[in-house]
């Protein structure tokens, strides 16, 4: 059964299709949001939000394959709505502080450490629209127009919030 | 090609026609800015992935899918009126555009939005026939029919009742 498939079977009233949609999602919008929100709990809380408001206007969804942009559409909006910033320091410097262990890649694992915490302080400063576009390409893997179709923007505006979300945040990489 | 750090941006998420990523990758063979600008983009990009995300609780999961589960069970103004329409009711399209009017009016004044758990018509007793006597118990059971508030005159109710279900 494809995804569409199961919001019909949903919108029937079948729990097990409800079930699969939102085990099929909650991981990576419950990452998402905590990439946006910097808050385990908030991340948690609005990964329910998301699929409460998701699943309270069924009947108005419209299955055209794009459930994912719209699931992460909704969830966007409510962080957007809520404020983290007392959160997001702790958590941030709580996580920052476990990741050199396990992160792999080209970079020195000491600079690592400090480039992460960096990083993710001025992810956070970011205006949330171009948080959100440059998260979901790097970590979601959605092209421009997927991203248009979340944000509910032109394809031509995402590039150009992608572009200076990065321009912002490469000082703080190391080179 | 002049240097363009947003076609560099969207170089690197292959966003660029064909036409346009060999002239840039001509570019930046030959500009070692842009070249080091690409290595910089790719680097930010490995940084971001490789940045901590906790895994989210399995208990949050279940809580998320157990309200899914019954939000999905729960009648819905919409649903019910389908199912109405696929049960093949007779409903006389006046009656119904009149009825489900004054049923969206009634849930507005009952301050509900039209959540459909406090919009309930109460059900007038009377004679149906076999088939409609099976739908009707089908949905009691469900819980899928509708109470009028107190506040609302019976008369509203039976109007509602007797023009938009017929059961």
């Amino acid at each position: 059964m494809n995804e569409n498939d199961l919001v019909e079977a949903a919108k029937r009233g079948d729990p097990d299709a409800a079930e699969e949609l939102v085990r099929t999602h909650a991981r990576r919008l419950s990452a998402y949001l905590y990439r946006l929100t910097g808050s385990v709990h908030d991340s948690e809380d609005l990964m329910q939000e998301t699929f409460a408001r998701f699943f309270g206007a069924l009947d108005a969804y419209r299955p055209e394959g794009h459930l994912k942009a719209y699931l992460f559409r909704i969830a966007g909006n409510l962080a957007a709505n809520r404020s983290a910033r007392a959160h997001r320091r702790d958590v941030e410097l709580d996580a920052a502080s476990q990741v050199a262990d396990g992160a792999p890649g080209p970079y020195q694992v000491a600079e690592a450490r400090d480039a992460a915490r960096d990083l993710s302080a001025r992810l956070a400063a970011l205006p949330a629209e171009q948080r959100e576009a440059l998260l979901l390409r790097t970590h979601e893997g959605m092209d421009y127009a997927e991203i248009a179709r979340t944000q509910g923007a032109s394809v031509s505006a995402v590039k150009v919030r992608v572009f200076r979300a990065r321009e912002a945040l490469r000082a703080e990489v190391p080179r | 090609m002049t240097c363009n750090a947003m076609d560099l941006s969207a170089y690197v998420d292959g966003e660029l026609p064909a036409e346009q990523v060999r002239a840039v990758e001509a570019h930046c063979a030959g500009c070692a800015a842009c070249a080091a600008e690409v290595a910089d983009l790719r680097a930010l990009a490995v940084a971001l992935v490789a940045a901590p995300v906790p895994p989210v609780r399995p208990a949050a999961v279940e809580q998320a899918v157990a309200s899914a589960r019954a939000a999905v069970q729960r009648p819905s103004l919409w649903r019910t009126l389908a199912r109405f329409w696929q049960a093949r009711v007779s409903v006389p399209a006046p009656a119904l555009a009149f009825g489900l009017a004054a049923a969206l009016l009634i849930a507005s004044r009952s301050g509900s939005g039209f959540e459909p758990k406090s919009l309930r018509v109460t059900v007038v007793p009377g004679k149906r026939p076999a088939a409609r006597q099976a739908v009707y118990e089908e949905w009691r059971d469900a819980g899928e029919l509708w109470e009028l508030p107190q506040a609302v005159p019976a008369s509203t109710a039976r109007v509602i009742y007797q023009e938009s279900v017929r059961l």
